[in-house]
């Protein structure tokens, strides 16, 4: 650096705030005369504020892969993910870019779900495992010793995982891979679904795509269909690249990043996970189980993020009336009292969706989830009241599932005003059903008839086991 | 959130924290005491979230991030005129576009620091972490110390020389290899 001694000496005393008019005005000719100036000066800000943001802590769920150094750089990012979530509440206190502060913030706001586990095959549970059917997941590390779990994102990438594997949620858009293997189906408005891995970074384009790590940190990437971008990290030795990788095309990197010659079996992946063909159509925070979970008691399933939704009994016989919420298009709000009777009908199948939002903070304004969801058949009957619902457990329950025949059930009637209450919209072909719940503490539930696809006593697959009942 | 909130919430984290460290070093420039740029970051943020919506292009992130971060320093520059001398509009222009050209340049000098902050002797390095600490003021650390605050301010400024010194050997070793 050939900067004279006065010249460092006008950059220090500018920016500590005591530089005279003269040698204010002094440092601000030699930075708009000379460009060389003008860039040393700049290196020595960034220092100053690259010192500024050294840390010793790092937050483990979003660990760097950059030095600890500057390992400020996630914990900005989870402020301002906390700010824009707490709507500036966090500004406009003006607190001081303090990490201690903006953890206890952090804390005191509940971390987010990023994911949730829709279908677990083949897996040992264990009393205290965080996998589990239904479970809403927030960003850190998880290990699948064995088996299948899908997962579905925040962000709408569905994802396989095969055991065993250890998986790091870092974001509703962004996994890492340590080891085992994973496909994932990224739909449209879901691209740029990342899954890191020791060596790689393999960025959707909208896709499905298949990783694995092996033991040595090997990554194998392969393209059923669709393109992914396999980006490289540069180090102190040798810049960072790109490869695009189209259908059916894969590639393997070392856990440095350096491609290595080989053969890839397709089959070596599990299949990404795909829409089962008569799954419903879910749109926004609505997310479809393929599974049915274990307990929807009031907080076995907490989440403010997830909305869950999965199918209870198939092809159920109503051969008499049965009292229903509402059975026709239009806009209901849970500050009505409703009631109507349909049936005696065809066989239906029933569904449950389940809302269960952990404790709002007090320091939000109220906020809501918005989903939607589409059925292959048209609806015949939705039913949101605690009392219907307790009654109809039995005949419309999935005979493993665990209900909550408590108080707080079905969606919100609160006397104060429709805008904080629960609204549900009923489309006028009867398929679609938009939800628009409040965050609140209280369990959401509400079932849904849908006329059985194919009407037939054959087809009739669970057996008429009581249905389980939570205590009272 | 909505579904798309969260998306474009996520796609502006995304490019903030891209763009995170040079803003910074950026808006340090434009304004005197570390204390004030902190705060001044902070309005950056928010005004950069705020506005995010507005903007047409990803490709013009870095460019408007930087537009929007002098912008605030300007605003806030402004109120301190009176009691502080700061640099002219030119100045702060040259200084933007310096900025984002080099943000490479910087973001390689960073990097270096990791290595250059283990060369510092026990001494430098406690100094450089409790000097950085937010809310520190340097005549109290100075009090605590037996120092003298000029002292203090003067140590930290040939630590910082040294550690440019050093971050610009190491890269040009490795331009060398």
């Amino acid at each position: 650096m050939n900067r004279t001694e006065h010249e460092l000496e006008l950059m220090r005393l500018y920016l500590e705030g005591v530089a005279s008019l003269e040698e204010t005005q002094e440092l601000e000719s030699l930075i708009v005369k000379d460009a060389s100036v003008r860039q040393d000066f700049l290196r020595y800000t960034h220092l100053d504020s690259a010192l500024a943001g050294v840390r010793r802590s790092q937050p483990s769920a979003v660990a760097p892969r950059r030095s600890v150094w500057l390992s400020w750089r996630p914990l900005a990012a989870a402020a301002v993910a906390l700010l824009v979530g707490a709507s500036f509440y966090f500004y406009s206190m003006r607190l001081r870019d303090d990490a201690r502060d903006i953890q206890t913030a952090a804390v005191a706001a509940s971390e987010p779900h990023v994911a949730v586990v829709t279908s677990l095959s083949d897996y040992d549970h264990t009393s205290h495992d965080p996998l589990a059917v239904g479970r809403a997941l927030s960003a850190g590390d998880y290990h699948l010793p064995g088996g299948r779990m899908r997962l579905s994102f925040a962000g709408g990438a569905q994802m396989i995982v095969e055991g065993p594997a250890q998986l790091s949620l870092l974001s509703s858009s962004r996994a890492r891979l340590m080891g085992g293997k994973a496909a994932a189906h990224v739909p449209e408005g879901a691209r740029g679904f990342t899954v890191e891995t020791p060596g790689v970074e393999v960025v959707d384009l909208g896709t499905d795509f298949g990783v694995s790590v092996g033991p040595s940190g090997v990554s194998d990437v392969h393209v059923f269909s669709g393109e992914v971008e396999a980006r490289v990290a540069g180090d102190d030795s040798r810049p960072g690249s790109l490869v695009a990788l189209n259908t059916s095309e894969g590639r393997r990197f070392a856990s440095d990043g350096v491609t290595v010659e080989a053969r890839l079996d397709p089959s070596s992946f599990p299949p990404p996970p795909s829409p089962t063909p008569d799954a419903p159509r879910t749109v926004g925070a609505i997310h479809y189980l393929q599974q049915p979970p274990v307990s929807v008691e009031t907080g076995h399933l907490e989440s403010n993020e997830f909305i869950l939704l999965f199918k209870e009994r198939e092809a159920v016989d109503l051969n008499q009336e049965t009292v229903v919420s509402f059975a026709r298009s239009g806009r209901y709000s849970g500050t009505q009292k409703l009631r109507t009777k349909i049936g005696p009908t065809r066989q239906v199948t029933s569904f449950l969706m389940h809302y269960d939002p952990t404790k709002r903070p007090t320091d939000r304004s109220p906020l809501r989830r918005e989903g939607s969801v589409t059925f292959a058949a048209p609806i015949v009957g939705v039913i949101n009241r605690k009392g219907v619902l307790n009654q109809t457990d039995d005949l419309f329950g999935h005979p493993g599932v665990i209900y909550d025949q408590g108080k707080r059930r079905g969606v919100e009637r609160s006397n104060a005003s429709d805008a904080s209450s629960d609204v549900i919209v009923m489309s006028h072909d009867l398929r679609t059903l938009h939800f628009n719940l409040a965050v609140s503490g209280d369990l959401d539930q509400i079932r849904i008839l849908v006329r059985a696809t194919e009407p037939s006593a054959d087809t009739k697959p669970v057996s008429d086991l009581p249905v389980r009942t939570g205590k009272q | 959130m909505t579904d798309s909130e969260q998306q474009r919430h996520d796609l502006f984290l995304r490019l903030y924290v891209e763009h995170e460290e040079s803003l910074r070093g950026f808006v340090r420039s434009l304004v005197p005491t570390l204390e004030d740029s902190r705060e001044v970051m902070q309005d950056v943020a928010a005004v950069l979230w705020r506005k995010f919506e507005d903007i047409t292009s990803m490709d013009d992130f870095r460019r408007w991030a930087f537009g929007v971060a002098r912008f605030v320093s300007m605003e806030f520059l402004r109120t301190r005129r009176r009691d502080r001398h700061v640099f002219g509009d030119e100045a702060l222009r040259l200084l933007a576009v310096a900025s984002e050209e080099s943000e490479d340049a910087f973001e390689a000098e960073r990097r270096a620091l990791n290595d250059c902050l283990r060369k510092l002797t026990d001494d430098q390095r406690t100094l450089v972490e409790e000097a950085y600490k937010p809310g520190v003021r340097i005549d109290e650390l100075a009090a605590r110390a037996g120092r003298s605050a000029m002292a203090l301010y003067k140590s930290l400024h040939r630590i910082r020389i040294a550690l440019m010194n050093c971050t610009q050997q190491v890269l040009a070793q490795e331009e060398r290899t």
